[in-house]
């Protein structure tokens, strides 16, 4: 007897059904991969970004290991009390039971101007193993090894195995050791069991805050203490995995386009499913199993690609990071968690033309007769909904909240996608007049503008991007070159300097400066400088600095800047000496000073005299014109000036201009001797330009349009083969063919950089409503090649493509 | 004997106002288990519209449609997909098997979707491929079959269950004379087990192999006939006297 079906089965297939479902999405997927590498290629690319970014933001953040170890919260002990720290280390190992004691001495070396950190600490500590790693030799034992990091062996002139005199004892230099979670961390490793008396206590404890706090209470007078601060390795790398998203979520828009090409494709196949019996979820299931292999397929080859380019370039990471890296320490679950998201993004890319497709009549969809498009109302109130919710949110953010910033985007986008397939009918009306092929093409474009509005949609977002960065980084180039002038120097001028620019004037003897005055000359000779002027600064003659970082003593340059602030930093700028050659290079040529004045400046706001040993000395100062270039020396103290205060002038250097651009070899022979004498030569920097990326920009976007309309036009004119026969067989020349698809990729290009740009703009204009004048930088070039060339370009591929009969003029071409 | 399709004052109507089209006109007809109606009518008439609503495929503007005695005017759209893959087969004139899946796999297909795992229906499928002298074809693809395999491969997924409507629009009309006798052998072989059938053709030659005949003309049923007996009759016909 045969059992009730309706009994022995679930009504709706249940997982048999969807089962056989996936496997024929499975089988479709793997016939027809190739109409959907453009989907494929994005996704992987947008995979294999994430994952590099992951696993460089993962290993970039410097990690509180090199201080804390393992432990949770750390004391710093002085030990200029040896009972004191004693007491307290050893309330500290009675509170905390474990605990790890690090002792420190720095220890001064004759050469070097910075102390060397002698560390006392035990290699097998309960919680320092990650601050310490043996690279060669062994660990120190007795008094008289130490261990020493490369950059402490290097200062020291130490060899393993060989003598090294510190904290005068002779010891043996037994081992490098090193700090791995800080390269950077320079020391010499003692035996604990044998260390002096430290000058300071690291104890390492753990614990949570509030256990410290009550060990704090025990303690009388100051204890400085430090809690490990959250893991902000990880908090990097879940922004990155945020910012990947958004790039996962905008490729898959683009990707949305190829899964309605893809749906439109299949129609009739879904139809004839849908005949079979398959339900609106089995025929849905169909897309979104597409979409899923996509996601997987993606996922698994943009990540395999993205360790890759890691374990390629994590040497380099490596040395930027200033720690070690191990290859395969990698946020895992992140990386997971990014498969995973292209999964879902690839899989929600293909839902809507899911939907589409599931709903589409079954008689419509096995006559392939495409889906009838929303009304165009709601979807323009959608997209004016989003639109203005997106550009509140850009105005709101003021181009500094990344939040606002990143929904204003987000809704901007989507809204410019929304008015995208709204314009086709309004190109199409606008097509009497136009040749009959033009005519054809264009009303084509409008009858299946569900698929049409798809692909238009991807490539107004493609253009939309590639004009966003063109014109954003237009935008910010503007503003950094309204900041920086016009560069430090002009390309004919060059400052040459006695040493490096120091706020402290080495004293230097009268044949010193001749010898280097007559360098100066020879390099003015060699480069053609027909001005030289030299440069002196006035210095503070009754007062003698040490200098910076151990360089030579002198006498403090006098500054000028904003009056300096308790706890606040200042600017300042260096004061030059007048002479006639300054004062003609700023624009003050002939300018009588008057004997009150102490600075000519072309600072602006409340300015005081820094970099001297009184404070708040206000000076009288003049105006200067503003030259533009960030380089001259554009502040000028007066010699009267320098009389009233007993200042000296001190030689710093000289300036040289040449009547004409210096040439790439004359600078070199300039830099050349001026090395050789201990000068240092400015000449004009190259103004960091993002011309490249903008051509960068426009190209990848170009290229993205270009892939979609690949995927989408073919398919469209395919959909018209009909009137094609028609055509053809009324005589019409292969020009027509011609014409049909070029004007069909040209008009969905032209349209798609419009969109694109306006939506850009219009973004831009959002977040930087407060100061438009950047947006007047407009990169005439690159937009004339998204609007214009990505058009043209579109047009001529489409035409040359056209030259063959399409084989769907001899059959359809739709499963 | 049972009916399976019952239509009732069945219209049609495509689009509204002066753009409306009459497809069906009050068509009235009854199809009984193991009966094979052919419906013939100049092109437009409303042949393929009478079957795709027959079919569950769209529904009518007017009238009521009974399919195995359900009345698809109170049936949801899961319960009409039911239907469909439980009690009634398709055959089209091309694009009858899905590409990707060989052609037991396509015949097993009814079976899974509603609900029967993979194993015993592909036995099922395998045991109708082998009635109709398909088994070895069984593993091939759409794309290595010829054409009248393909249309017989659709009639196995046609017939494979328990179905009791079967519905062929032009069934041969892609095929040659040959493939095309063997198909409607197939059809009537299917019928005569029970199965009720309804044929749309514009072949008079291929509605002979029909029970009966249905004349539609701009949607209304204008002539309803026995046909005369035709080859399969003789070929049918007891010899002995």
């Amino acid at each position: 007897m045969t059992p009730d079906p309706d009994r022995s089965r679930p009504a709706g297939g249940g997982l048999a059904a969807r089962r056989a479902v996936v496997r024929w999405a499975v089988r479709l997927f793997r016939r027809e991969w190739r109409q959907q590498l453009l989907a494929i290629a994005l996704l992987t690319v947008a995979v294999s970004g994430a994952t590099f970014g992951l696993a460089a933001t993962w290993n970039l953040a410097a990690s509180s290991d090199a201080t804390f170890g393992r432990a949770d919260q750390l004391l710093r002990i002085p030990g200029d009390d040896p009972t004191a720290l004693d007491g307290r280390v050893a309330a500290a190992r009675a509170w905390f039971g474990t605990v790890d004691v690090i002792g420190h001495r720095h220890v001064s070396v004759p050469g070097l101007f910075d102390p060397v950190d002698v560390r006392a600490q035990d290699p097998a500590g309960a919680y320092g193993g990650p601050m310490l790693a043996l690279r060669q030799g062994r660990y120190p034992t007795g008094p008289a090894e130490v261990a020493v990091t490369d950059g402490v062996a290097r200062a020291l002139r130490a060899d393993l195995g060989g003598p090294v005199r510190l904290d005068d004892t002779d010891r043996l230099v037994v081992g490098v050791v090193e700090n791995p979670a800080d390269l950077h961390d320079e020391f010499a490793l003692t035996d604990p069991a044998h260390a002096g008396r430290p000058q300071s206590v690291t104890v390492l404890v753990a614990g949570d805050r509030d256990r410290m706090e009550a060990f704090r209470q025990t303690i009388d007078g100051p204890l400085v203490r430090e809690a490990r601060p959250t893991a902000e390795r990880t908090t990097l790398t879940i922004a990155a995995l945020a910012l990947a998203t958004i790039g996962l979520l905008l490729v898959s828009l683009v990707a949305a386009a190829g899964f309605v090409v893809l749906a439109h494709r299949r129609l009739r196949q879904l139809g004839m499913l849908a005949a079979m019996g398959a339900t609106r979820r089995h025929l849905r299931l169909v897309l979104l199993a597409n979409g899923a292999a996509v996601g997987v397929v993606a996922a698994l080859g943009g990540t395999a690609v993205g360790i890759i380019a890691w374990l390629i370039t994590a040497g380099f990471v490596e040395t930027a990071a200033g720690h070690r890296i191990g290859r395969f320490d990698l946020p895992w679950l992140t990386i997971g968690a990014g498969m995973l998201l292209a999964v879902a993004t690839a899989t929600a890319a293909a839902w809507w033309p899911a939907r589409a497709v599931a709903r589409t009549p079954i008689v419509n969809a096995l006559s392939a007769r495409p889906p009838i498009p929303p009304p165009a109302r709601r979807t323009a109130v959608a997209a004016a909904a989003l639109l203005a919710a997106g550009l509140t949110a850009l105005v709101l953010s003021d181009g500094s909240n990344p939040l606002l910033i990143v929904t204003g985007s987000v809704g901007t986008v989507l809204g410019v996608l929304l008015v995208s397939p709204l314009t086709i009918p309004a190109l199409a009306a606008a097509r009497g007049g136009l040749p009959v092929a033009v005519r054809l093409a264009l009303a084509d474009l409008a009858r299946y503008r569900v698929r049409a509005g798809a692909a238009l949609a991807a490539i107004s977002l493609a253009a939309g991007l590639s004009a966003a960065i063109v014109v954003g980084s237009s935008a910010a180039e503007y503003r950094t070159q309204q900041a920086a002038g016009l560069g430090n120097l002009a390309d004919s001028q060059l400052l040459i300097r006695i040493g490096q620019p120091e706020p402290v004037i080495p004293e230097r003897t009268a044949a010193e400066l001749a010898a280097l005055q007559a360098q100066t000359d020879t390099i003015a000779t060699t480069v053609g400088a027909t001005t030289v002027i030299p440069l002196d600064m006035a210095v503070v003659a009754s007062y003698t600095d040490l200098g910076r970082e151990g360089r030579s003593s002198g006498h403090p340059a006098v500054e000028i800047g904003p009056p300096a602030a308790a706890g606040r930093s200042t600017t300042s700028h260096p004061l030059y000496v007048v002479n006639p050659g300054l004062l003609r290079l700023n624009g003050a040529a002939g300018t009588a000073v008057d004997a009150g004045t102490d600075v000519l400046t072309t600072r602006t706001g409340e300015l005081a005299l820094l970099n001297i040993p009184a404070r708040g000395v206000r000076p009288t100062v003049r105006a200067l014109p503003r030259s533009g270039y960030t380089g001259l020396p554009d502040s000028l103290i007066t010699p009267a000036a320098l009389d009233r205060h007993g200042w000296q002038p001190a030689r710093v250097g000289w300036f040289l201009a040449a009547d004409h651009a210096l040439t790439d070899a004359q600078l070199a022979t300039a830099q050349d001797l001026a090395a050789a004498a201990g000068l240092t030569v400015e000449s004009r920097r190259e103004q960091s330009s993002l011309t490249a990326l903008r051509t960068g920009a426009t190209i990848a976007g170009a290229l993205l349009a270009l892939g979609v309309l690949a995927t989408t036009v073919g398919l469209i004119r395919g959909e018209a083969s009909a009137d094609l026969r028609t055509l053809t067989a009324t005589g019409a020349p292969r020009r027509v063919r011609r014409t049909l698809t070029a004007t069909t990729a040209g008009a969905l290009a032209l349209l798609g950089a419009v969109l694109g740009v306006a939506g850009a703009y219009l973004a831009l204009a959002g977040a930087l409503h407060r100061d438009l004048d950047p947006l007047g930088a407009v990169p005439v070039a690159h937009l004339a090649a998204i609007t214009a060339g990505l058009p043209s370009l579109a047009a001529g591929a489409g035409w040359l493509l056209a030259g063959r009969p399409p084989p769907s003029l001899a059959r359809r071409l739709l499963d | 004997m049972s009916v399976v399709l019952s239509l009732r004052q069945v219209s049609k109507v495509h689009g509204s106002g002066g753009a409306a089209v009459h497809a069906l006109r009050a068509v009235d007809l009854d199809v009984v288990a193991g009966e094979l109606v052919a419906v013939m009518g100049p092109s437009g008439s409303g042949k393929s519209t009478l079957l795709t609503i027959a079919g569950t495929l769209e529904e009518p503007t007017t009238g009521q449609v009974t399919v195995c005695g359900s009345d698809l005017s109170t049936l949801s759209a899961d319960a009409t997909a039911r239907l469909r893959r439980r009690s009634l087969g398709f055959v089209f004139q091309d694009l009858n098997l899905l590409a990707g899946l060989s052609a037991v796999e396509n015949v097993a297909l009814p079976l899974e979707l509603d609900g029967m795992s993979a194993r015993p229906a592909r036995a099922a499928a395998l045991q109708v491929l082998d009635e109709l002298g398909l088994t070895d074809r069984a593993g091939h693809y759409p794309d290595d079959l010829s054409g009248g395999e393909r249309q017989r491969v659709a009639i196995a997924r046609a017939v494979v269950g328990e179905r009791q409507l079967l519905l062929a629009d032009e069934p041969t009309g892609a095929l040659d004379a040959a493939n095309g006798e063997a198909v409607l052998r197939m059809l009537r072989a299917a019928c005569k087990r029970g199965i009720a059938g309804v044929m749309v053709t514009h072949d008079a030659q291929l509605a002979s192999w029909a029970d009966r005949v249905i004349f539609i003309r701009d949607g209304r049923v204008v002539d309803q006939t026995a046909p005369s007996a035709g080859p399969e009759a003789l070929l049918a016909s007891d010899p002995t006297p």
